[in-house]
């Protein structure tokens, strides 16, 4: 594993990023790899389930705290099978610039030295995927995540934000940014969704990566604080993450 | 800067450093502005401006492409004026609005550069850094993309790092260069005075680095890294230290390490003002030459990895003031529009040494040069 | 302009003679204001230079943002800064200028609350938040008419009229020597009063007292429109014109603008003949000397293009960087009448390569003679001082003038202290 694998997830809010991204994250972790999962939502909950539902400082909220004295375990928190966790956070509601903060989050974590430090062989960035500013482009761009996942469903409004998100790495195909490398289709069963995303997919000119089935199992483990693969590692619903994470890795080039 | 700035103007940002490193070179350089940024640099950054024919633009960005995004605006006016003009290279150079929007300056000359095959450097400069941030990241660019492993170095061949007009006056510059060439040090490049793209290329050719700001300590450690040059970080001011700083000099390029040069420290009354460099040399200058111990009031922040003696970190007008003031100091030293933050009532004796990044073409007075025994003729009066 | 006739969009090009008052040193006619910047530091630099070649440094503070003051808004600094700042100040002043930079733009500060909270906290003292913001040139309110706007908002409304009349535009007062001030003395009124006469903000309210608005630039029409809504006072655009005939017509306007039926008109003849007299005498002693015209010196280039085309000059080039509405007919006939004329975007990135040379030139306007290396040079800014016969008068003096001498360009550029 000398490999630094650097991914990004993005989705519509609400679609379900977080849960799939916090679950690979854990089963990559369990499979010996040093990963790090960093939240780009202002919502700043997405590695919640990995540190016992517990919500971490943001790195804008410890900025505007600590100023220049802010170190890097100010930020960065060693959550289950010590996945390392990130939230960039936001600006107060309704003012001030949230593409911006995630920026500012990301070069911070460059000027304090953080991928040296920690050494991780996969680094997940969690992106809220609804706008697509500039700063919501931010881990797409040249030198952070090499590949992008889109987290979907059959709703419209999920597709229609992964259509904005293809877009935006089709339009800087000069710029040196991520490749995008796929859907996830978190099933939310609504009538032919599975037809719906691979016309989707097809317009786009991408494949499903894997269909993630919807289990009762998430929720319950959610209420936990937890992964499903911390909370019920033998459930079926485990295994489908399981499989995810290796179809992931293997569209990423690992055998 | 701190906060509230009531007295001083504010000093010179980082894109106007950006610029400034890159002015000699054969460029066409845009800063991604509305036209006040630019306005800055070629009104009050740029000494050089009045008569040059550095290609450095405004993009001329208004509100509707900032919100919509539209990089391509600009992108079409950069092809233009590179057909037009025929640079050989392309500098994009970020301000406050593309900040605020995250502009990709980089990726954005990742796309010129396949559109023209013309090398083109990206920096997303904010306007919320000083110069000398601009300055260390243009050397860095250049060095990381034009500098050549050298086939062999030059025994006695040396770089300047962190010589622009924005810390040096005219005078200044030519005097360190005179002091290099009259004790047969052979200049390779000097980062950034008369800067080329051949000597951008050579550079790593030198056997040792001078570091002559704070701007040049960055691309010194690079260069360190990369091409295993050493380095030394001072400006020879004062007859007595330039001579220490020749030693120095030699001791470096004989046995291949680094060296800061550290006064001894101690109770004073005297205070530097300015870039840390600039104030630590002035520091050995008042030591070696009149046995004088100095605080340095370092006003664009201090290098914490720097051993260190009295020095102090003055980051706001408070600070300053509040140093000027405290009745410590009877003799200072620094940039005159400082003058302005002395009480009526403070006694002190003030020693005017402009510095561009501070007043601009607004110190009322000539460039001063304290290189070498230059410093002792500016002193005269100090002891 | 291309070969097509067209006004190009490309890099600009700032040449050291580029710039003019800026907003800093607009704001500052209003009298006993105070300003206070609120942007990332390295906005405020021109400015607090500028205002410190103007003498007026102790009248300007800055509050600088930082990035993570952006991300989170700085709604609620605006409101410390200004308390922290009315703590060191020795004098209170009547009003403040909140001013922010172009990237408020882009984050949406809530500029109107922030007002309205700064008032009911400081009752004694006015504010207005104000932009510098010149990313929003070409839209409907640039900075110079922004600023404007609200130096004028702070005369309040008036009980009664005191029968004077203001300039409103100019940024410097109409030169005593020209006839306007005569004329309008003659006609009963007042007096011609400008901002830049009061030093006393309550002095300054009497200009709420005036009957009329003259606007003599353009960047004063908004905020005469405002006045006429708000204090009930008419206005009426005279654009500064160098053309006699333009001139007779508008002296007519403004008596029928003030004084329709009452009073008798004010005899302009010998006003006129004087003027006459003068071009005919500059026509004469520089002869076919090539003159280039500047944007940066007139309002209006091609309406004195076309009215020094038809004296007899000989107008060589014109340098503008776009046709400003009022001046749209002169350019049309300009490139209908005056075809060889050269007319070039002083602002064009081709402006850098310096292949316009044209040393034996009489500039009017310094950017113009800077790109041109011309020997002969007018340092006019903006029609500053000028109007009416006088204006054309006082125009051939300078023409004259500066026919006899050659000037150091680079000392006039760096003393004037433009700000761009």
């Amino acid at each position: 594993m000398t490999d630094l694998y650097k991914i990004a997830i993005y989705g519509k809010g609400g679609i379900g990023k977080s849960t799939t991204t916090s679950n690979l994250s854990a089963a990559l972790a369990l499979q010996g790899y040093r990963v790090m999962q960093i939240g780009c939502d202002p919502k700043a909950d997405s590695t919640k389930n990995l540190m016992k539902g517990r919500r971490i400082p943001t790195v804008l909220d410890q900025i505007r705290e600590k100023g220049n004295g802010l170190k890097l375990e100010d930020i960065a928190f060693s959550g289950f099978s010590n996945v390392i966790c990130v939230e960039s956070g936001g600006p107060t509601p309704g003012i001030g610039c949230a593409g911006r903060g995630i920026i500012t989050a990301f070069n911070k974590l460059e000027e304090l030295n953080a991928y040296e430090v920690y050494r991780p062989d996969i680094v997940f960035y969690d992106v809220l995927g609804d706008v697509v500013c500039g700063g919501f482009a931010m881990p797409i761009r040249g030198g952070y995540a090499d590949r992008v996942f889109i987290v979907t469903s059959g709703e419209m409004m999920s597709l229609y934000a992964a259509c904005n998100i293809s877009q935006a790495i089709k339009n800087f195909g000069n710029r040196g940014y991520a490749e995008f490398s796929g859907m996830i289709l978190n099933s939310r069963n609504i009538e032919n969704e599975l037809e719906l995303v691979q016309k989707a997919a097809q317009e786009i000119g991408t494949d499903i990566v894997k269909v993630v089935p919807r289990s009762p199992d998430v929720q319950r483990a959610e209420n936990d604080g937890k992964t499903v693969i911390e909370a019920f590692p033998d459930c079926e619903m485990a295994k489908e993450y399981l499989d995810l994470a290796s179809k992931v890795m293997e569209v990423c080039g690992h055998e | 800067m701190g906060k509230l700035c009531v007295k001083l103007p504010p000093f010179s940002p980082d894109y106007s450093g950006v610029c400034s490193a890159i002015f000699d070179l054969n460029c066409v350089a845009v800063i991604h502005d509305a036209s006040g940024c630019t306005g800055n640099y070629t009104g009050y950054d740029e000494p050089r401006w009045y008569g040059s024919k550095t290609a450095i633009f405004c993009s001329g960005l208004r509100e509707i492409d900032a919100i919509l995004g539209d990089d391509e605006k600009m992108i079409q006016k950069v092809l233009d004026a590179t057909e037009s003009l025929n640079p050989e290279l392309i500098v994009l150079i970020g301000s406050p609005v593309p900040m605020v929007i995250g502009t990709d300056m980089k990726g954005i000359a990742a796309d010129i550069e396949a559109r023209t095959g013309i090398p083109c450097l990206g920096f997303d400069t904010t306007g919320t850094r000083y110069y000398s941030d601009g300055i260390a990241e243009a050397c860095l660019a250049l060095m990381e993309r034009f500098t050549r492993m050298p086939e062999q170095k030059i025994p006695n061949g040396v770089n300047l790092l962190g010589l622009t007009p924005l810390d040096f006056g005219s005078s200044a510059a030519s005097d360190l260069k005179a002091a290099l060439a009259q004790n047969s040090l052979e200049l390779i490049s000097s980062f950034c005075d008369g800067l080329t793209m051949e000597a951008v290329q050579n550079a790593a050719q030198a056997s040792l680095n001078l570091v002559v700001s704070q701007s040049g300590l960055q691309p010194a450690r690079y260069m360190e890294q990369r091409f295993g040059i050493p380095y030394l970080v001072q400006i020879p001011i004062g007859r007595k230290a330039q001579e220490n700083w020749l030693k120095a000099v030699h001791n470096c390029l004989n046995e291949q390490k680094s060296l800061v040069p550290c006064a001894a420290g101690g109770e004073t009354d005297i205070l530097v003002l300015g870039d840390e460099i600039l104030c630590r040399s002035v520091q050995l200058g008042l030591e070696a030459d009149f046995g004088l111990t100095a605080d340095c009031g370092c006003l664009f922040g201090t290098e914490s990895e720097l051993p260190e003696t009295n020095i102090l970190n003055l980051e706001d007008e408070q600070k300053i003031e509040e140093a000027i003031t405290c009745g410590k100091y009877r003799r200072i030293i620094g940039d005159p529009m400082l003058r302005m933050l002395i009480h009526p009532e403070t006694e002190v004796d003030f020693f005017d040494l402009p510095s561009y990044c501070i007043s601009s073409k607004m110190s009322g007075m000539s460039p001063v040069s304290c290189i070498g025994e230059w410093f002792n003729a500016f002193l005269a009066e100090i002891r | 302009m291309n070969s097509c006739g067209c006004f190009e969009s490309t890099l600009h090009y700032a040449t050291p003679a580029h710039g003019g008052w800026g907003v800093v040193r607009m704001g500052m006619l209003a009298p006993e204001s105070y300003q206070l910047f609120i942007c990332p530091f390295a906005c405020g630099r021109h400015g607090a230079l500028g205002a410190l070649k103007q003498g007026l440094k102790d009248r300007i503070s800055y509050y600088y943002v930082d990035q993570s003051d952006i991300i989170n808004g700085y709604d609620d600094l605006i409101l410390n800064a200004v308390e922290e700042l009315l703590r060191v100040l020795k004098k209170r002043p009547r009003a403040m200028f909140v001013f922010v930079s172009c990237l408020d733009d882009l984050i949406g500060t809530d500029c109107d609350a922030a007002e309205a909270e700064l008032e009911l906290r400081h009752p004694d003292i006015q504010f207005r938040m104000a932009h510098m913001n010149p990313i929003t040139l070409g839209s409907d309110e640039p900075p110079p008419i922004g600023i404007q706007k609200r130096i004028y908002s702070l005369l309040s409304k008036q009980p009664e009229r005191d029968g004077g009349v203001n300039s409103i535009g100019n940024l410097v007062a109409v030169d005593l020597e020209c006839e306007l001030h005569k004329m309008l003395t003659q006609e009963g009124v007042s007096g011609l009063r400008h901002v830049s006469q009061y030093q006393d903000f309550d002095k300054w309210q009497e200009m709420a007292k005036s009957s009329a608005n003259l606007v003599l630039m353009p960047p004063g029409m908004k905020a005469a429109k405002e006045m006429e809504a708000r204090c009930g006072i008419p206005y009426r655009f005279f654009p500064v014109s160098y053309d006699l005939d333009v001139v007779a017509e508008q002296y007519r306007g403004i008596h029928e603008f003030l004084r329709p039926n009452t009073a008798p008109i004010y005899d302009v003849t010998a006003d006129r003949e004087a003027a006459e007299k003068a071009v005919e005498h500059t026509v004469k002693k520089l002869g076919k000397l090539p003159l280039i015209l500047d944007s940066s010196a007139v309002v209006r280039p091609f309406s004195l293009a076309k009215a020094l085309g038809k004296y007899g000059f000989t107008v060589h080039r014109i340098f503008a960087q776009e046709v400003i509405p009022s001046d749209r007919e002169a350019f049309e006939w300009v490139t209908e009448h005056m075809p060889t004329v050269e007319i070039l975007q002083p602002e064009h990135n081709d402006i850098v390569k310096f292949d316009r040379r044209f040393p034996g030139s009489l500039s009017i306007g310094v950017n113009a003679a800077y790109i041109s290396g011309s020997e002969h040079v007018i340092d006019l800014f903006a029609d500053e001082g000028l109007f009416g016969y006088y204006g054309i008068r006082r125009l051939m003096e300078l023409m004259e003038e500066a026919a006899d001498t050659v000037i150091d360009l680079r000392v006039l550029i760096e003393d004037y202290g433009l700000v761009v």
